[in-house]
């Protein structure tokens, strides 16, 4: 008997499949946020001394305040989706980290509200008091950074089943369970390249406010956090790999990443001719799309071998011990 | 079966927790997003009526004041009601989810839509042409109740789950309860009264020289409108509640220490009812604006109205979270007689095996207290029970716990053996006496 055990409203492989859509659709937002900020914030300090950057500081923050709450709403699906489909390992690693899971919802209530002083004070609070201005983003961003670990260290701890009975906490989970860390950096790197992308396309358009010279100014920085952050990825998403536990790895999974290295290979290759002036932004991110597209799915697929893989070993050792609702 | 970790809020417990992420998402969504939407399209349509553009800058300045509050607290603490149920009441949350999925799909659309009205309709302000602007508004009025009306079925359905039963038969029977049509009136009415006395409140403060005085006999008249809404619905509310529901209300209305003050209950509200009308009334005959300080007396009322309505709502369901099926401390009814036979211990798989003896009993009966008892009371906080059992000893413990429902129909039953019940009764006992030495070291396992 299992705590849950009404019947699923969906087909489990449909949810599933709903669910790495729906979690793109957030997770490409929460990218643009945090990135937004990011970048955001680094122009606003080089803006010290080029104040040219200033309007398109002020443009970047108050797309960050669209795009955050578009971040949220979307992660709503989501989580509907990977309650029904992972019930107890989510719901698990959730009450096992309660207090820091908890936390999330005040984190960004703040964040957002900092964001929101960040934005709206642009006009005024920035002239009188410069330094309580950027303070507020500061904080915004510090506190959306700390968001994505919590984020991690949970999927990654619904995934080691073999642990839950020691009841770890958040910060044992985050530094023993999984690989978290390494998880962060490519996700930090993700969101600073797509927010380059999104800045040189939606800054390159004609009807874009800014004036011609310092359009073609903030497309070029588009391109360049588009750029670095892409080949760093090859570092960061190899250690990404490596710290997955053993038989993480799935042929069709090791195959969706092969396609969406070499995407993200031609996506640089791309990126670097529209820095020497042949403009082929839109084909990068195309093909970075593809790449984000690979790797939700190669995500998706490692999941499912680790939970596959625990549900099997636990089953071996205990058969008390298996996880209700993935019983093979 | 007790397939989860227990989660445990610290000194004011996990009801309390969830409590108080829903309360603030119901009073900004009620206020800012269900009402205030209407309450601001109000101002820009007299804008366009009068010709007075004072009209439009006191709109603009409320539309950006519940804009932010709505894409922050109000967005997160919806969020944060997943997040705390997730964590407090993972049983209750996940078999809620299976049943009206396809609800709270839709309503997922129904969300990104009204986000997406919403930030059309500020961001485009000055932008669009000003009848298209009111159009824009009237599309997030439509999609803010259409939320509205989505969750009030699932909300009711824990109270009244359809005649088959929940989870079974038709989940449109469940969804469209006897108690829907009660809540949404209800909820219409206190929302729209009370962000009509946000708005004129704030008016106050907000509104260009010499509007104040309109504004506030528009935002009265409004609150006016409301009143009857909220009488109908809550009148209906209590007709539809069955004879249970309706025993728990003296408890429901005040707490168990005041129930017996039930008339000073009803008095309350009464009253509370008069100064809403004698207010509006008088906010509509005056030739002056009220100050801030009298003008915040009907904001406080009307929310704790609603706050009221949600602690009403919430305890009437009681023993129950989900009516027939879900006891309030997470406990599926239809497992209650193999709980009692093999022990609940025996079937919560988080609970390590404890050593026979005395102490062995006392961290049984924590593991108990934890998974039967966390779930409304606390150690030493708000319903702390070592208050609760201070001079009683472990027989009357005992005798208590085996008729708790009984004596107070709004605890769920003692679910467990004899012997777990004597471990829960000498946990509760070492809360406020220490426990008798062991005779002799333990041994063996439980």
């Amino acid at each position: 008997m299992e705590s849950i055990d009404l019947p699923l409203p969906v087909p489990l492989a449909l949810a599933k499949v709903a669910l790495v859509i729906a979690f793109i659709s957030h997770i490409v937002f929460v990218n643009l946020m945090l990135g937004g900020c990011l970048i955001a914030l680094h122009t606003h300090f080089l803006a010290r001394r080029r104040s040219h950057l200033l309007p398109f500081v002020q443009q970047l923050i108050a797309a960050v305040t669209v795009h955050k709450s578009i971040a949220v709403v979307l992660g709503v699906g989501p989580l509907l989706l990977i309650s029904i489909a992972y019930t107890t390992p989510f719901y698990t690693s959730s009450i096992l980290i309660a207090s820091a899971w908890l936390a999330v919802i005040a984190l960004v209530t703040v964040a957002f509200l900092m964001l929101y002083i960040y934005h709206f004070g642009w006009t005024s609070l920035r002239i009188r008091h410069p330094g309580w201005h950027a303070g507020a983003g500061v904080c915004a961003t510090v506190l959306l950074l700390m968001v994505p670990l919590i984020y991690l260290t949970n999927t990654n701890l619904m995934l080691t089943p073999a642990v839950w009975k020691q009841q770890p906490g958040f910060f044992w989970s985050l530094l023993h369970v999984g690989n978290v860390l390494p998880r962060y950096a490519h996700f930090l790197l993700a969101s600073l390249a797509i927010t380059g992308f999104w800045i040189s396309l939606w800054w390159g358009r004609t009807q874009s406010d800014l004036a011609p010279e310092a359009r073609a100014m903030v497309v070029r920085l588009g391109i360049r956090w588009a750029l670095f952050p892409s080949v760093a990825q090859f570092v960061a998403g190899p250690v990404v790999l490596f710290t997955l536990p053993g038989g993480a790895l799935s042929p069709l999974a090791i195959a969706l990443l092969a396609i969406g290295i070499i995407c993200s290979l031609g996506a640089i290759f791309l990126l670097i001719d529209s820095l020497r002036g042949t403009m082929r932004v839109k084909s990068a991110a195309l093909l970075i799309g593809v790449t984000i597209v690979c790797m939700a799915s190669s995500r998706h697929l490692i999941r499912e071998s680790l939970l596959n893989k625990a549900t099997r070993s636990l089953s071996g050792a205990d058969a008390s011990t298996t996880i209700p609702g993935m019983r093979s | 079966m007790l397939d989860f970790p227990v989660f445990e809020m610290p000194w004011i417990g996990n009801r309390w927790l969830i409590g108080l992420v829903a309360s603030t998402h119901v009073l900004i969504n009620h206020s800012a997003a269900i009402g205030g939407s209407v309450m601001v399209v109000l101002a820009e349509r007299q804008a366009l009526v009068t010709g007075d553009w004072r009209w439009e800058r006191l709109a603009y300045r409320l539309a950006l004041i519940f804009f932010v509050l709505t894409t922050t607290v109000g967005a997160l603490s919806g969020v944060g009601i997943w997040f705390t149920t997730m964590v407090a009441q993972p049983v209750a949350i996940g078999s809620l989810l299976r049943v009206h999925f396809w609800a709270w799909f839709i309503e997922w659309f129904v969300f990104l839509s009204e986000l997406a009205l919403v930030m059309v309709y500020f961001m485009s302000w000055g932008r669009l042409s000003r009848a298209q602007h009111l159009k824009v508004g009237y599309a997030y009025i439509a999609m803010s109740f259409l939320t509205l009306a989505i969750i009030t079925g699932i909300l009711g359905s824990m109270l009244t789950p359809g005649a088959a039963g929940f989870g079974q038969g038709s989940v449109l029977q469940g969804f469209f309860n006897p108690s829907y049509p009660a809540q949404l009136i209800l909820r219409t009415g206190l929302a729209l009264g009370l962000s009509a006395f946000v708005c004129l409140c704030l008016s106050l403060k907000l509104a260009p020289d010499g509007l104040a005085l309109c504004a506030q006999r528009l935002y009265a008249r409004w609150a006016f409108y409301a009143l009857p809404l909220v009488c109908l619905g809550g009148g209906l509310y209590l007709f539809v509640l069955s004879d249970h529901a309706k025993s728990l209300l003296p408890v429901a209305m005040l707490t168990a220490r005041f129930a017996h003050w039930l008339q000073g209950g009803v008095w309350l509200l009464l009253i509370s009812l008069v100064v809403w009308t004698t207010f509006t009334w008088l906010s509509l005959k005056r030739a002056r604006v009220w100050s801030i300080s009298v003008a915040v007396i009907p904001v406080m009322l009307s929310a704790g109205l609603l706050g009221y309505f949600e602690r009403v709502r919430e305890f009437v369901r009681k023993p129950y979270v989900i009516t027939g099926y879900l006891y309030a401390n997470g406990i599926k009814v239809s497992d209650r007689a193999t709980l009692d036979q093999d022990g609940i211990l025996a079937h919560a798989r988080y609970v390590p095996q404890y050593p026979r003896g005395i102490e062995g009993d006392r961290l049984r009966g924590q593991a108990i207290y934890r998974l039967e008892c966390a779930s409304c009371h606390t150690i030493n906080g708000l319903n702390g029970l070592q208050a609760k059992v201070k001079n009683w000893d472990e027989t009357a413990i005992v005798g208590f716990i085996g008729i708790q429902e009984r004596v107070h129909p709004f605890m769920p039953p003692f679910v467990g053996t004899e012997a777990e019940k004597k471990a829960l009764a000498r946990y509760l006992r070492s809360l406020n006496h220490s426990l008798p030495q062991e005779a002799h070291t333990s041994r063996g396992k439980h």
